[in-house]
């Protein structure tokens, strides 16, 4: 690889550097009390504390646990519906109106009722990510499906190919690059829902920790977690942006 | 397998009025030669080659063909899988998806882009793509080829070049070959028959097979038969 591709990861470090030493002078300018912006070497100390007594093992675990739950049920459901009003465009005008009325809701509004309805178990807080994560993937699946070229259809019938084949040899690999950004989409939204979910009705995980440490008035520890959310979904996001660049990579365009 | 069209209708539905394209066409397109398709624009030519390849259904006549002819399309674009490498492409039509590696680099061999097997479409040339297009084509095995102006984007060279390779595959596979252009060279250059199509049906049907190949095309022969090509033209406005 050039150095000049590897540019923007080393600007991003360069800006995640001066960010760093930013709060670090600003803590160390004490304009601000040490509980209302605690400085990098407290939060340093506070994520080793969680470290070591396995808070944040236990939490990050949860979390995942319930993200990968929700975001698996919601790409199972989103990829059959999906598929189903992209090759139905009657369907689609039946179901357009209440997925755009439903989508619009925050799923984090629905906490109460689902907690009423499922209790404040497991049931509820998975929930709350499928339905953060089903949306985007759903209309970036239905998207996919129906934008498939008509001309790649017509070489699929030219020569012979079944309904069935030209499904999976024309149609679902066409769409598989907008299935992957969808699923990049709705992995971002699964982890706002967690901490979200996790904060309104949970004894664990990484929003229950947030939590707890805002009782506690650790505000260290509060910024320690946060920053731990955002690394994990950097790192989420990173490895679906490598699988959406394969994917890319070896071209939509045939040049036609 | 001779292919034999008999008294073809069909008429496409535009802005609610009934727009007839074919009316009434006769044409026999004789095993393993190049019939090539001229006319004007809107004359039907596109149409009949759509017909035969299964793509469009007509409205009254009758077609007669062998039971399972196989018709292999090659389109006006290259119209190839973008997420397909130029092998996978090629495979992509083979019998029930499948193709030995063999043939398929026999096939990449024939149409001259050894080496390029493992590029994808965006990585290719217009010209490259079409010959992708074309050896797909080939990959199908068919008894007709059925190609719709495949060589009208390419530049002066290229298209000399597939021209050649049109007649090698037709002189070592004996495949029947339909071929619409627009271009009255390429077709003398070509065709064993040249059919002018005016108004959905066969107004000149010009017999070239007493004039061997491979011709030249800028001898007093290829004069003298353009000239003749043009005067069945003249005749039929």
């Amino acid at each position: 690889m050039s150095s000049r591709e590897n540019r923007p990861g080393v600007r991003g470090l360069v800006v995640l550097a001066v960010l760093l030493l930013l709060w670090w002078r600003v803590c160390r300018l004490e304009i601000w009390s040490a509980y209302l912006l605690p400085s990098p070497g407290r939060v340093a100390r506070a994520l080793a504390q969680l470290w070591t007594s396995g808070e944040l093992q236990d939490g990050v675990l949860t979390s995942l646990r319930r993200v990968g739950l929700g975001f698996l049920g919601a790409c199972c459901a989103a990829l059959i519906l999906g598929v189903l009003n992209g090759l139905m465009p009657r369907l689609a005008a039946w179901t357009r109106p209440v997925v755009h009325f439903v989508r619009n809701i925050p799923p984090l509004s629905l906490a109460p009722l689902l907690i009423l309805w499922c209790g404040i178990g497991e049931r509820a807080k998975v929930l709350l990510i499928f339905l953060a994560a089903f949306f985007p993937l759903f209309l970036n699946v239905e998207k996919g499906i129906s934008g498939c070229s008509p001309a790649l259809l017509e070489v699929g019938r030219a020569f012979g190919l079944s309904p069935w084949r030209r499904f999976w040899k024309i149609i679902l690999p066409s769409a598989l690059p907008d299935i992957l950004v969808g699923m990049q989409i709705a992995l971002g939204y699964s982890w706002r829902a967690i901490v979200g979910a996790e904060m309104v009705a949970a004894s664990s995980g990484l929003g229950h920790l947030i939590l707890d440490a805002q009782y506690m008035a650790r505000t260290d520890r509060v910024i320690a977690c946060i920053l731990v959310i955002g690394l994990l979904g950097y790192l989420c996001n990173r490895g679906f942006e490598g699988l959406v660049g394969r994917v890319l990579r070896r071209g939509t365009d045939d040049g036609d | 397998m001779a292919i034999e069209l008999r008294d073809l209708h069909k008429s496409f539905l535009v802005s609610g009025r009934t727009r007839p394209v074919l009316r009434g066409l006769n044409l026999t397109l004789r095993e393993g030669e190049i019939t090539a398709v001229v006319g004007r624009s809107g004359c039907g030519k596109t149409t009949l080659l759509r017909i035969l390849a299964g793509l469009e259904p007509w409205d009254a006549g009758e077609i007669a063909a062998p039971a399972g002819v196989r018709m292999g399309m090659v389109f006006q674009e290259a119209r190839l899988m973008p997420w397909l490498n130029v092998r996978a492409n090629i495979a992509f039509s083979g019998r029930n998806g499948r193709m030995a590696p063999e043939r398929v680099q026999e096939l990449i061999t024939r149409v001259g882009l050894s080496g390029y097997g493992g590029a994808y479409p965006a990585q290719l040339s217009g010209g490259m793509r079409q010959r992708v297009s074309l050896a797909r084509a080939l990959a199908y095995e068919p008894d007709w080829l059925l190609m719709d102006e495949p060589f009208s984007a390419l530049d002066y060279f290229t298209r000399a070049d597939m021209q050649k390779e049109l007649l090698e595959i037709q002189r070592a596979e004996r495949r029947g070959i339909l071929l619409v252009t627009h271009n009255l060279d390429e077709a003398l250059f070509l065709a064993d028959q040249v059919v002018l199509l005016q108004d959905g049906r066969v107004a000149q049907a010009c017999d070239l097979r007493m004039w061997q190949k491979p011709r030249d095309p800028v001898s007093r022969e290829a004069a003298a038969w353009k000239r003749k090509l043009l005067d069945c033209m003249e005749e039929t406005r």
